[in-house]
């Protein structure tokens, strides 16, 4: 990474480049030989095989020029491979291809390379090394931060605004809830594992607990939205202390598979406990959420109620339900934000911290561990219990499907890839982790190696995270102007540099 | 030293201490009293015994057997083999600093100290539930626990780094924040795993003075684990000299440095002890065989 900025242009050693590209070519059709190349489709005589050669030797193609440009760049030539790779790009943009597999992938490949060869363009100007860069790096995060001083008022505001522009209709709309529904399920992660340090593989558990408390309860008891959300919260709450008891006296890796488990053991016993949850059916009409119990959002009401178009005297609009989730949704997710950002300057929250950076030193201040932990289990899942709960109540439909692993893994990626312990991180890495596949829903197959794409991107650029960095919960001497990387700053230029200790290696 | 503590009730006493790690005995049968306001060093060689000892008396390792009683000033007694980690800190005061620095180094040096005010400001937050209202109570609490803290920073020279991340710091400043930290939770035991390890003698000058102002000021029983022997021969009142888990000697630094069972600890038996019989004997076969082998 180094040499870029180390070494001037030389001479270009051809047949050493040709041969690390068709090396990376070489690894490339091992690899997609089997995982792309090969599909297996169930026909109507039985499982069968499609092969797919075209997309392989386009990505094995791909590898081979894309490595060659990288090795460009690193050989000074990086002005040179940001035009090839923005013409590839450009072309597979507006010229028609002969598949649409190799159009996709001329656009991706050309515009990963034409973006590094840029970023080489501009660092191997400035002379900076690794650790330089990610201080840098660690100082934007930081003016990041404190503009979400008032850039967080203002995203708020634009929230609050959204529905009520003619913009907003029913997919954008949909798309908001379903955004905001991951950001606060990551700002509720985000205590455990941020703030606490504990890694939570199993979160989706109690977004389970709480979409079935309320399915349940409304199914069986024919309780209302408004008495479920609160019972739901308290509900998966407490299967976070039932789970936290046994497990936190376990550390780190164990500590994570345990959670994991927990969280196989919740969805297996939705799927198994027929009679009960209706087992892999899951559980349908789930009532829809009232106004606060005052008036139902139908055309129609029942004799004797008041619906909510009569009640404001509008026109009657389906639309109106979705605002309300919307507003519901943004209502819950910013409580949670408010709640971490003042547990943090409590004893609560800066006793999470510590033992998130020493757990030993901790006990050795007179601080329980296990009463600090165990909190902090309780209120992420009680967090993650409203989520599910609103989750039930917008959809109408439950069912075991929608609390696999895979929803714990993008949660967490959400927050890791935002950076740990960061709120306004959170929201970034939603925008991108959820917002990005929905915006490229087009690319049907496609963005899901977009999605992939892009998180190793940002674990190449940024390894801990978009915007890791920890202001202090309480300064004696205020925030002074000049020092923007002073004692606020040097925290994560710490670690950024051991980090990059480690990649020189 | 007997009639001493005859009139004053020690504020530690260890009896009959013993910690076993399957066959290994770490510590054998260690007895001493530390007092009140006194600064009891604990030396020996390496492998002695000496952190595993501090690790029985703050709570880490429950002793195999024996008694550690800590006796507050107000009379209120504490068996320290009974407690749980945690609580040794928050009910005994017993308070304590490791021998490669644990601070919260991602933290800032000010949140370290007011981290460890933590059972205080937790009450006063009650629970969290009147922090997160904003309750004046709790304000306050902070801002005494802040007023704490900027004592212990200015005793030990670190009020200008206040905001600074505690891992951004230079070693010995470190270790001295270890110790502000720990005093911080108000201690009537401040147990100090080699402070001056890695300190040049200037700054080892600077701890022993600490260390006095702590035992003369706040009236605080020190016990300090140190292998810098200009530091332990000057401030200690009492010295206590571990070899292989057992206790070999034990009085004031003068008493101890003359003793010959610690000069043997130390510097290895004279060059005219006898040997075993059973190796005595044998020795001429084995110089016999060697000479054949060459």
């Amino acid at each position: 990474m180094t040499a870029i900025s180390v070494s001037p242009p030389r001479s270009i050693d051809w047949p050493a480049i040709l041969k690390e590209a068709a090396f990376t070519a070489f690894v490339a059709l091992l690899l997609t030989v089997p995982l792309v190349g090969l599909r297996t489709v169930d026909r109507p005589t039985g499982l069968g095989l499609e092969t797919r050669w075209n997309e392989v030797i386009a990505a094995v193609g791909l590898v081979f020029i894309g490595r060659l440009g990288l090795c460009l760049i690193r050989e000074g030539q990086a002005g040179l491979v940001l035009v090839l790779a923005a013409l590839a790009a450009a072309a597979g943009f507006f010229i028609q291809m002969p598949t649409e597999a190799l159009r996709i992938m001329l656009i991706a490949g050309g515009a990963i390379i034409a973006i590094r060869a840029a970023i080489a363009v501009r660092t191997g100007r400035s002379k900076l090394t690794q650790a330089e860069r990610d201080k840098r790096m660690d100082r934007i995060a930081a003016k990041v931060q404190h503009a979400s001083r008032w850039l967080g008022p203002i995203a708020v505001l634009v929230a609050l605004v959204f529905p009520m522009t003619p913009l907003a209709d029913r997919q954008l709309l949909d798309i908001g809830i379903l955004l905001l529904t991951y950001i606060m399920l990551g700002w509720g992660l985000n205590i455990v594992v941020g703030l606490a340090g504990l890694l939570d593989l199993g979160y989706v558990a109690f977004y389970a607990v709480g979409a079935y408390s309320y399915a349940l309860l409304a199914h069986y008891f024919g309780l209302s939205f408004w008495l479920c959300l609160p019972l739901a919260g308290v509900l998966a709450a407490m299967s976070g202390v039932l789970l936290g008891f046994p497990v936190l006296r376990l550390r780190g890796d164990y500590f994570a598979i345990v959670t994991l488990g927990f969280g196989e053991i919740i969805r297996i016993i939705l799927v198994n406990w027929y009679q009960f949850t209706g087992g892999p059916n899951g559980i349908s009409g789930i009532p829809r959420p009232s106004f606060f119990g005052i008036a139902d959002f139908v055309r129609t009401p029942p004799e004797g109620t008041l619906a909510f178009h009569e009640l404001f005297g509008l026109e009657f609009s389906a639309l109106h339900r979705i605002v309300f989730l919307y507003y519901l949704i943004l209502v819950l997710a910013l409580v949670v934000n408010v709640f971490t950002l003042r547990i943090r300057k409590l004893p609560l929250g800066r006793a999470w911290e510590a033992l998130r950076e020493d757990d030993i030193a901790c006990a050795s201040l007179g601080i329980n561990r296990t009463n600090m932990k165990l909190a902090a289990f309780a209120i992420a899942a009680m967090f993650g219990g409203f989520a599910g709960s609103f989750f039930a109540t917008r959809q109408g439909f439950i069912s075991p499907e929608s609390f696999t692993f895979i929803e714990s893994a993008i949660i967490l990626a959400i927050v890791v890839l935002g950076g740990m312990g960061s709120q306004i991180g959170v929201v970034v890495a939603t925008l991108l982790v959820i917002g990005l596949p929905e915006a490229f829903r087009e690319l049907a197959d496609y963005r899901m190696l977009a999605f992939g794409m892009g998180m190793v991107v940002i674990m190449l650029w940024r390894p801990r995270g978009l915007l890791a960095h920890r202001d202090p919960t309480i300064l004696l001497f205020g925030r002074k102007k000049d020092s923007s990387g002073g004692p606020a700053g040097g925290t994560a230029a710490a670690g950024g540099e051991g980090i990059a200790g480690g990649r020189a290696k | 030293m007997t009639d001493l503590s005859m009139t004053k009730p020690p504020l530690l006493k260890v009896e009959h201490l013993t910690m076993r790690f399957g066959g290994l005995v770490a510590n054998s049968d260690v007895s001493f009293v530390a007092n009140s306001g006194e600064i009891t060093a604990i030396i020996g060689p390496n492998g002695a015994g000496k952190t595993t000892l501090f690790n029985c008396i703050t709570g880490f390792y429950t002793p195999t057997v024996g008694r550690m009683t800590l006796r507050h000033p107000d009379g209120k007694e504490f068996l320290l083999e009974r407690m749980p980690g945690y609580r040794i800190s928050q009910k005994a005061s017993v308070a304590r600093t490791f021998q490669n620095i644990r601070l919260f180094s991602g933290m800032s040096v000010l949140e370290n100290l007011v981290v460890a005010q933590h059972n205080k400001l937790i009450k006063a937050s009650g629970f969290s539930i009147a922090g997160l209202l904003g309750l004046p109570s709790y304000t306050k609490a902070e801002r005494e626990a802040v007023d704490l803290a900027k004592y212990w920073l200015d005793r030990v020279r670190l009020l200008d780094f206040a905001d600074w991340s505690a891992g951004n710091l230079p070693y010995g400043a470190q270790r001295r924040l270890e110790i502000a930290r720990a005093m911080c939770t108000e201690p009537v035991l401040l147990c100090l795993d080699e402070p001056a390890a890695g300190l040049n003698p200037r700054e080892s000058g600077e701890l022993a003075d600490l260390l006095t102002f702590i035992r003369d000021e706040h009236n605080t029983g020190v016990l300090l684990i140190e292998h810098d022997m200009s530091v332990v021969m000057t401030i200690s009142d009492h010295v206590v000299v571990l070899d292989y888990g057992r206790k070999i000697s034990d009085g004031d630094p003068d008493f101890v440095k003359n003793d010959p069972a610690v000069i043997r600890a130390y510097l290895g038996e004279e060059e005219d002890e006898e040997l075993p019989p059973e190796v005595a004997n044998d020795l001429p076969e084995v110089a016999k065989r060697a000479e054949e082998g060459a």
